[in-house]
């Protein structure tokens, strides 16, 4: 479990609600980082598809909406 | 909700996938390359890490609505506790999961709910909540509003009482439209209205729309599906297939609907497909976990054929996702069957896995609701029995019994 925050944290601060109310907005702030390669990956060399070593025409960039994908709610 | 630039990447074997919080975009890029497969033939494949995943976290529900996927009723004993609720979603920030979509049962009826939802927004995972809106108190609406990275989908299935509330129960279209009320005035912002369109509201998705955007939401329509207590409704609720051509024609009409891209065996009716990936994600880029743990390929296909382990096992989820031999199977090159030669394909791709098993119709068929009527065909002549879904929560047929309202004056 993550440093810092612990379950009991959790419980104790929905028996004081002034408390809970105070710390939400900080709690519920996104932190501001980009994450790093995954632990495990079977890709091989990973530094020639890094994103910011392709040149705009190696690149093929495709987005959709996050609710575009089948198997979710 | 703020608008923000927060962006979290990770790298795949295919090239970099980034994730918009803000935007809700997903972002892929990979090295042109001669032969390239496309997207959804690459990501078939499978993932590293899931990109979203949905996670029931009760059975337990006030409501009963005759199509529930996942038979929901009373809470299950064995649910995840909230130290192994936590403990789970620690996982998916180390995968880098960037985002879960909550339901149940009615997911907001744990205790621990709003705790959960908070400790997962603070550590890096996007949340998207789906309710029936009943304990939607001024105070909760309030709440939320205030929380960054948080989407609210309120579930409703028809644009008036008359068409909703068979389905979905007495006084449930008031209590949803009453959440939408309060999570406008809020100022919660373009939270969804979510809909399973049947053959008794297909006729009112313009109504639906005007109504999502009346509250300042955005329409969501998805597929019924014969799963859950949906397998004994299916017959009886879903479209005809007039109305899933007036359905395509809907989309086409309105980009801003969103699907969850439940809409891809409809393909071959337009000469563009449907925005999204427009094939099966299951087991590949998302999948469900349930209130006990278990982890399924999605939500559709709540059975032990399509069960790939259970996050209590050694391993837990990641070990599940990354070694399991169903989704192992799923990530394997399918040849498309007797749909291969089929001039729709490379649209519908042969559809909805879910659909296809349980109406009894092979894997590797045309999905029931083909649109060139392939799958009815098959339907007709098939004498197998279609299997069941796994036990549902609520045998008696009788919800968890919350009281519409509380003792207490609404926030």
């Amino acid at each position: 479990m993550r440093r810092g925050v612990s379950v009991s944290s959790l419980n104790h601060a929905r028996r004081d609600p002034a408390r809970f109310r105070a710390r939400t907005p900080e709690a519920a702030r996104m932190p501001t980082i980009e994450y790093e390669v995954l632990a495990k990956s079977t890709a091989g060399p990973t530094t020639a598809d890094d994103e910011g070593d392709l040149l705009e025409e190696e690149a093929l960039v495709e987005e959709i909406s996050i609710d575009g994908m089948c198997g979710v709610y | 909700m703020p608008e923000t630039a927060k962006v979290a990447r990770r790298r795949e074997r295919f090239g970099t996938l980034a994730y918009d919080y803000g935007a809700r975009r997903l972002t892929f890029v990979r090295r042109r390359e001669r032969d390239l497969p496309s997207l959804p033939d690459a990501l078939s494949r499978g993932l590293d890490a899931p990109i979203c995943l949905t996670w029931e976290l009760t059975y337990g529900c006030n409501l009963s609505c005759t199509h529930c996927l996942s038979s929901s009723g009373r809470r299950d004993p064995g649910e995840l506790t909230t130290q192994e609720a936590v403990g789970f979603l620690d996982e998916l920030e180390r995968m880098r999961v960037f985002y879960v979509n909550i339901g149940g049962g009615e997911p907001t009826l744990r205790p621990d709910f709003a705790d959960l939802v908070e400790y997962a927004v603070s550590h890096g995972i996007g949340v998207k909540f789906s309710t029936n809106g009943t304990t939607m108190t001024r105070g909760r609406a309030t709440r939320y509003a205030g929380m960054d990275y948080l989407d609210i989908q309120v579930s409703i299935d028809g644009a008036c009482p008359a068409t909703n509330d068979p389905v979905r129960g007495a006084g449930s279209f008031a209590a949803a439209t009453r959440a939408m009320e309060r999570l406008a005035a809020a100022g919660f912002g373009a939270f969804k209205v979510s809909v399973v369109v049947t053959r008794l509201n297909a006729g009112e998705l313009e109504s639906l729309w005007r109504l999502a955007h009346g509250y300042g939401a955005v329409l969501r329509i998805t597929r019924l599906r014969p799963s859950g207590r949906g397998a004994q409704s299916w017959d009886r609720l879903r479209p005809t297939q007039a109305q899933l051509r007036d359905v395509h024609r809907f989309l086409s009409d309105h980009p801003d609907v969103l699907t969850g891209d439940s809409f891809f065996h409809l393909g071959p009716l337009g000469r563009e497909p449907l925005a999204g990936l427009n094939t099966c994600g299951a087991g590949r880029v998302v999948c469900l976990v349930d209130p006990v743990g278990d982890v399924y390929a999605c939500p559709f296909v709540m059975h032990p054929e399509f069960r790939a382990g259970n996050v209590r096992m050694r391993g837990g989820f990641s070990g599940i996702w990354q070694d399991s031999e169903l989704f192992g199977r799923l990530r394997e090159p399918a040849e498309g069957g007797e749909c291969a030669s089929c001039s729709g394909f490379d649209s519908c791709r042969g559809g909805c896995m879910a659909a296809k098993f349980f109406t009894g119709l092979p894997l590797d068929g045309p999905d029931p609701e083909c649109v060139f009527g392939h799958g009815e065909a098959t339907l007709a002549t098939s004498a197998a029995a279609p299997p069941r879904s796994a036990p549902g929560h609520d045998v008696s047929g009788r919800p968890v019994p919350v009281a519409f309202g509380s003792r207490r004056s609404p926030a």
